[in-house]
């Protein structure tokens, strides 16, 4: 009995019933067609397949909808190209974005750019030498001047006297000129 | 305005703005040059040479100090001794090109020869214009009993002199804005 394509399948699905199934299978033994048409529906079976069927996993109908829908798009040109697609950003990011490039320049600036270490000498001393730390900015010379008035730049002296002196008031302090002092002194 | 529009604008200020910041910089260093080329114009040395006398005449110990300091800065000077504290601060004020008003403040903290839990205190404000380069002497603890003890020869009484000068700064007299305080003693 000669069995045709649709028994073949049905049998390669095991849809077939058991006493047809081994008459098939005694015919695929002693019929070199029959057994070619099986051969050719296991190969259609696993290039669609239906093999992964029987298995854990279930096709990747999206990854194949996604190559079906980029070829066409490609065919209708409908794909346009990186740099004239819509791009479509929050607000809040971009914000965040360009504050984050302001600050990054800004401190690259900072700690790069030319450090006060390096200023300009004044009559053969610099500003390190007098220990001024000078926050530049429309700086001017009264509002410098007025500025170091501020600071406790000009350090103070602390001397110890002589322990075997011992001293006492002598009436109202004094302050006068080195000449008239001497001359009174002779 | 669109997203991109923002974008684009928000992008372009956060690279321009470093760089005006970057000439705002270059500019502040030429005024803090210029300010610092006026400042040296007006910046003044104070000499100061302390010294412990004796009976009004011996010098039994010195010591020579040097500030830098500017118009209406004052230069302080701690004394300390065994029984007395000296704070005094001299403050010179641009009066012309080649003169200042001197400023002279002292505190006197001071104990008595016998007694150390009383303490004398004793302040003084003196102002004195001067020529830049001529000297003065401040007494924060006064001299007139000392003359009085010197003629009844009593050579045991010890006295301070602060001799202050004032001078134009000049770069090259001294390396540093304050130099090494160079004491001496003459007591042995």
């Amino acid at each position: 009995m000669y069995h045709n394509g649709e028994d073949i399948s049905a049998y390669l699905d095991g849809e077939l019933a058991s006493e047809a199934a081994a008459e098939l299978e005694r015919e695929l033994e002693t019929d070199p067609y029959a057994r070619a048409e099986l051969d050719r529906l296991r190969t259609v079976d696993q290039l669609l397949g239906s093999e992964s069927l029987s298995g854990e996993e279930g096709p990747d109908f999206e990854s194949s909808r996604e190559r079906t829908w980029m070829a066409l798009e490609h065919r209708l040109g409908l794909r346009q190209p990186l740099w004239k697609r819509r791009v479509t950003l929050p607000y809040p990011a971009v914000a965040a974005a360009a504050v984050a490039v302001f600050v990054l320049v800004g401190l690259l600036l900072w700690f790069g750019g030319p450090q006060l270490g390096n200023a300009p000498s004044v009559a053969g001393t610099s500003v390190r030498d007098v220990d001024v730390h000078i926050a530049a900015g429309g700086t001017e010379g009264e509002k410098l001047l007025r500025w170091l008035n501020e600071q406790e730049v000009v350090g103070a002296a602390s001397v110890e006297l002589p322990d075997v002196a011992q001293f006492r008031i002598m009436g109202e302090p004094r302050l006068i000129k080195a000449a008239e002092f001497r001359s009174r002194g002779e | 305005m669109s997203a991109r529009r923002v974008f684009l604008v928000t992008l372009t200020i956060a690279f321009l703005l470093p760089v005006s910041l970057g000439a705002q910089d270059a500019e502040d260093m030429e005024s803090l040059d210029e300010a610092l080329r006026e400042l040296s114009d007006k910046v003044m040395r104070v000499d100061i040479t302390a010294r412990v006398t004796s009976g009004g005449e011996e010098t039994v110990w010195d010591m020579e100090l040097t500030r830098v300091t500017i118009s209406g800065r004052a230069v302080t000077l701690r004394l300390d001794g065994s029984n007395i504290t000296v704070v005094s601060k001299f403050t010179p004020y641009y009066d012309s090109d080649d003169s200042v008003l001197l400023v002279a403040q002292g505190q006197t903290w001071i104990t008595k020869e016998n007694d150390s839990s009383e303490v004398d205190y004793q302040t003084s404000f003196k102002s004195m214009p001067v020529e830049l380069g001529e000297s003065v002497v401040f007494l924060p603890l006064g001299n007139d009993e000392l003359k009085m003890d010197v003629e009844r020869e009593d050579t045991g009484t010890f006295n301070i002199e602060l001799e202050v000068t004032v001078v134009p700064y000049e770069g090259d007299s001294s390396d540093n804005s304050e130099s090494d305080s160079k004491s001496s003693s003459n007591s042995e």
